[in-house]
């Protein structure tokens, strides 16, 4: 009994026994030491860098300072687009929380008019982002209520922007393109250059090809703030770069012509004319166009009818439409038998006016027929038969090649973004897509330019460029320098397009000579008399291309004057009907208004005026 | 005579626990330069950083004064400790001041005096004198009457002033303190159990009562948490249950004594009560608190935010801190109560992980000094003395860090030697008096 309870004293009092478990406790506090140790490694080593930057959120503010965006200007200084102060009302989400948003939207609705409902919808609508623009053109009037009702209006915000403005509307829109809001797509690739939400960015045009230079870089204030949100002090300070202008290429005049001769008289279609000795557009108009500044007003009505528009206003049809060449394509044809000597300029066909190749019949557009033709004949009054039986006679290899060598499958590379490529049917083709032989027939619509060839009016412009300079293609563009505008400083040329040669054709000069008198008396008597104009020298083939929507297209592509060209372009009207008749009296205009500008310069012509040669 | 005196200098010198000695100091100086930078961006610098110091120095005095007595003194008149700090607490109620809601100061003019500090380190010694010389009777749930009565007094008090964080930290510091002095395994085993649910009905009753969605079984929950009658259908019903379930086992010969059953439903009851009374106590701004450990999200820039903030500021310290004065956490306002409950965020802040980690080790070799002195003291008395001042400090650096990095509720507990409280500080110093006077006279006996 006695040695029992001692026992039980010293299970539990013995110095071994309180010893072991001061030890236990011991390791418990080190067990707790421990979790705390790990937790901390856990929170400023793995995770360190990522509540440093929280921290660093917390404490900096950055007020961006909006940057204008570059102007436009054309060739001689008119301003294309522009910008124009907006007070904008904002709604910052980032620091509200579901208390002070209800808040928020409680009092926007009193004293602003704005709906509770529908606010909550945008946001639902808008998750991701952080930033909703409220309320554009805020008046002094509601400027003034804002300041007063600050306090209960926590997350608003005020700022004014400068918005882009294209005061000319519609004018050369395709060229210039439009801007919209940066969309999610964009956001995550161009974060890293700095693209923030909300911001606008370049969706077509030239806008969309130096947005980078015209949106210049943000600039604003980094403000360190304490919790309350008081500013301390300014961590950095750095100024928004203005966004660098643009001088494009553009004869505005030219291009008003050329906007009137198809937009105006409603109807579809391109034209181009460029500078064939530099490579610069001097007009391009696709047809209908639409007003870019629908899409800054935001008028979502307007931008849905664009959009939803059967005439597709909005696609650029000068270097994204492809359509079938017709005639024009002649002119490859032709260079093709006479480079590779398939023809004499005095052998003659006889054109019936039909053709039969086994069991097709092919007509030619002179129903009555042209009778025995010789080749520049043939050229200038564009008889479909002898042309049929010269591209047999060439072989529809040597006429793909020919058309492939004058570019007319490729892209340009023009700084206009979205430049499709034509297409050029050949053999190789036709077996691996259609798994059909080539027919003679196939050879037969290739020689004119219909079947399966598909060209865009850029490729057929620069064919008129290169025809103009004997074989050279100099790089189509539309901006010829982006400058550098300071408040203070001159203006500093940044960079200018220099005049690079992107093709170069070994034709030897006989045939140009030949094409040149044959494209030029196509004008002077031929197709193309509608173009002509007295005293000056114009070369021009017209095309009437047949195709399955409705009404032939109508092309007129050519250069003036021949000797020394000074422009090139390709006119092309959507259903025209016949090129001679459609197409070809837009060329004389053209023409006659870019001599009415550059009158000093071709001494040569007699002095002219539109009035007088119409 | 002379030499003798020199010599007994150099014996005590070196019988002197200078790591326990030195840690605190160098604890409590990194405390007060940290209060100093926490303070920076206020206008009142100098103010905290001088009454720091000065409780200090006051600590000091008392630490030396407690070194050179005997510190048997208190083992004889614990019922007299527990008068006092008795009177201590209950004047407040009629001499107290009130800050923050919480009637736990006297004024000294030149001093706020908080005497629940002091009563902490008073009833570890009523405890500890009160085990020694019940050491051999500790297997008597009669003998720990006593201890539970002071318990009960002691929180009842404080929860009274209303004090919740200052009155958590007693159960477990009672829960040690017979763990090590050798209390039967199943009494611990009762009293966690208690501790624990009592915890987690306080925790429940918190989280239905912001609930915005209940289904059936929550507002079931609810009636009976606050509806007394409810309760008590409630707990006869659980009594019915447990009877059938007691009968089952009686059933399957399962050796279940009848005493057992009532004890557990006993705890039951007792920390269902008790739930409810500290659920009554708690102020809303602490059930927020709870609710934000429990639910972060719940409420961010509200409850949740300090300890976000908190968050933040530890991690933001990343390796090697942001350097000294230099915490944009602290100093732009986003952490709260920076010199006093988040003192250790600051720290991690200011002095990255490196530098928590200094301070965790220095904590951790105090701690382990404090347990020496429990395994080397002449006798039980200071060893449990030791054993429950050990347990006070690891309990407010467990729960204070623990806070600070998001792992613990925030209840606001100081961090020992680093918060700014100047009866906190002179208390801390008042215990490590007391180690140094029980390790410096383990060899006399």
């Amino acid at each position: 009994m006695e040695i029992n309870s001692s026992f039980v004293v010293l299970r539990r009092t013995g110095l071994k026994f309180f010893e072991l478990r001061l030890r236990y406790y011991f390791f418990f506090i080190f067990f707790i030491f421990l979790i705390l140790v790990i937790h901390l490694f856990y929170l400023q080593v793995i995770r360190g860098k990522y509540f440093y930057q929280v921290s660093e959120g917390n404490r900096r503010e950055i007020y961006l300072q909006s940057r204008p965006r570059g102007i436009i200007y054309d060739r001689d200084g008119k301003i294309l687009a522009d910008n124009r102060p907006v007070s904008v009302l904002f709604l910052s989400l980032q620091n509200l929380n579901e208390e002070t948003l209800k808040q928020t939207l409680e009092q926007l609705e009193k004293k602003f008019n704005f709906s509770q409902k529908e606010l909550f919808e945008r946001i639902n609508l808008e998750k991701e982002k952080l930033v909703l623009r409220l309320k554009e053109e805020i008046s002094r009037e509601e400027m003034l209520k804002l300041e007063e009702n600050r306090i209960n209006l926590p997350g608003i915000n005020l700022q004014i922007e400068l918005k882009r403005r294209y005061p000319l509307n519609n004018f050369a829109a395709h060229l210039l393109g439009y801007l919209n809001e940066i969309n999610r797509e964009e956001l995550d690739r161009l974060f890293l250059e700095g693209y923030r939400p909300g911001d606008f960015i370049g969706k077509s045009g030239i806008e969309l090809t130096y947005d980078n230079y015209l949106r210049g870089e943000p600039g604003g204030m980094e403000i360190e703030v304490d919790a309350r949100g008081r500013q301390k002090r300014i961590i950095s300070n750095f100024f928004p770069s203005l966004g660098k202008s643009l001088i494009l290429t553009l004869d505005s005049k030219l291009q008003a012509v050329a906007e009137e001769e198809l937009i105006n008289k409603g109807r579809r279609g391109v034209i181009i004319v460029l500078e064939p000795q530099s490579g610069e557009i001097l007009a391009l108009v696709s047809s209908p166009g639409y007003n870019p500044n629908l899409f800054i007003e935001k008028q979502p009505e307007e931008v849905k009818k664009l959009l939803n528009d059967s005439s597709l206003p909005l696609f650029n049809r000068a270097i994204q439409g492809r359509y079938a060449p017709g005639s024009v394509f002649k002119i490859i044809t032709a260079i093709a038998a006479l480079e590779e000597n398939k023809i004499n300029l005095n052998e003659e066909f006889y054109c019936s006016g039909s053709f039969t190749l086994g069991n097709n019949t092919f007509h030619c557009w002179e129903e009555k027929g042209h009778g025995h033709i010789s080749f520049l004949p043939a050229l200038i009054h564009s008889c479909d038969i002898y042309f049929y039986l010269l591209g047999l006679r060439c072989g529809a290899g040597l006429i793909e090649d020919y058309a492939k060598k004058f570019g007319l499958d490729t892209v340009s590379q023009i700084d206009l973004l979205g430049e499709k490529k034509g297409f050029i049917p050949g053999k190789v083709w036709k077996k691996k897509y259609l798994k059909q032989p080539w027919y003679e027939g196939d050879t037969v619509n290739l020689s004119i330019g219909q079947g399966y060839v598909l060209v865009t009016p850029l490729a057929l412009a620069n064919l008129a460029a290169i025809l103009a300079n004997r074989g050279k293609l100099l790089q189509p563009h539309i901006v010829k320098k982006i400058v550098e505008e300071g408040e203070v400083v001159q203006p500093q040329i940044i960079w200018e397009a220099s005049q690079k040669e992107i093709l170069h054709l070994e034709i030897s000069e006989k045939t140009w000579q030949i094409i040149n008198e044959g494209l030029g008396k196509a004008v002077d008597e031929g197709t193309g008399r509608a173009a002509s104009i007295s005293g000056l020298e114009i070369a021009g083939k017209t095309g009437t291309a047949e195709n399955p929507h409705g009404e032939d297209h109508a092309w007129f592509v050519g250069y003036a004057p021949i000797e020394n060209p000074r422009i090139a372009f390709a006119i092309f009207v959507e259903h025209g009907g016949r090129g001679g008749v459609s197409a070809a009296p837009i060329a004389r205009r053209l023409i006659l208004t870019y001599l009415k500008n550059k009158n000093a310069q071709i001494t040569s012509v007699s002095p002219l005026s539109e009035n007088e040669s119409n | 005579m002379k030499v003798t005196e020199e010599r007994i200098f150099f014996k005590l010198a070196k019988r002197f626990d200078w790591t326990l000695f030195l840690a605190s100091i160098l604890l409590t100086l990194i405390g007060i330069i940290f209060i100093y930078s926490a303070t920076l961006s206020t206008g009142k610098v100098g103010y905290y950083f001088w009454k720091q110091s000065f409780a200090f120095g006051l600590g000091l005095i008392f630490m030396f004064i407690l070194v050179f007595s005997p510190y048997t003194f208190f083992r004889e008149h614990i019922y007299l400790l527990f008068l006092f700090s008795v009177f201590l607490l209950l004047g407040l109620f009629f001499l107290g001041t009130v800050v923050r809601g919480t009637r736990g100061w006297y004024n000294l003019g030149f001093f706020y005096f908080q005497p629940t500090e002091l009563v902490k380190i008073f009833y570890i010694l009523i405890l500890a004198g009160y085990l020694e010389k019940e050491e051999k009777n500790l297997d008597e749930i009669r003998h720990l009457f006593l201890p539970f009565l002071f318990t009960f007094v002691y929180i009842v008090l404080i929860l009274a002033q209303p004090d919740f964080s200052s009155s958590l930290v007693f159960l477990p510091i009672l829960l040690v303190m017979f763990y090590l002095a050798g209390v039967k395994f199943s009494l611990l085993f009762g009293l966690f159990f208690y501790l624990f649910l009592t915890i987690v009905l306080v925790l429940f009753n918190c989280y239905l009562s912001l609930l915005k969605e209940k289904n059936m079984f929550f507002v079931f929950f609810e009636q009976v948490m606050n509806r007394s009658l409810t309760g008590v259908y409630f707990l006869l019903g659980i009594f019915i249950l447990l009877l059938i379930i007691y009968w089952f086992i009686k059933q399957l010969k399962f050796p279940l004594r009848r005493k057992h059953f009532f004890i557990f439903y006993g705890l039951l009851v007792g920390s269902f009560f008790s739930s409810k009374i500290l659920s009554l106590v708690i102020k809303s701004y602490q059930r927020k608190r709870l609710l934000a450990f429990l639910d972060p999200k719940l409420d961010p820039l509200g409850a949740g935010y300090n300890v976000l903030q908190s968050k933040v500021a530890i991690g933001s310290g990343k390796i090697l801190g942001k350097g000294l004065f230099s915490g944009t956490q602290a100093r732009l306002g986003f952490l709260p109560e920076r010199h006093t409950d988040f003192i250790f965020s600051l720290i991690s802040e200011e002095w990255g992980f490196l530098g928590s980690l200094f301070v965790l080790i220095l904590f951790f070799i105090l701690i382990y000094r404090v347990l020496n002195v429990a395994h080397e003291a002449r006798d039980h008395f200071g060893s449990f003395v030791a054993g429950g001042i050990a347990t006070l400090f690891v309990f407010n650096c467990a729960v204070n860090i623990g806070m600070a990095v998001g792992i613990m509720p925030a209840t606001g507990l100081p961090l020992p030697f680093l918060s700014y409280g100047g009866s906190h500080l002179v208390s801390a110093y008042c215990a490590v008096g007391l180690l140094l006077s029980i390790h410096l006279r383990r060899f006399v006996h």
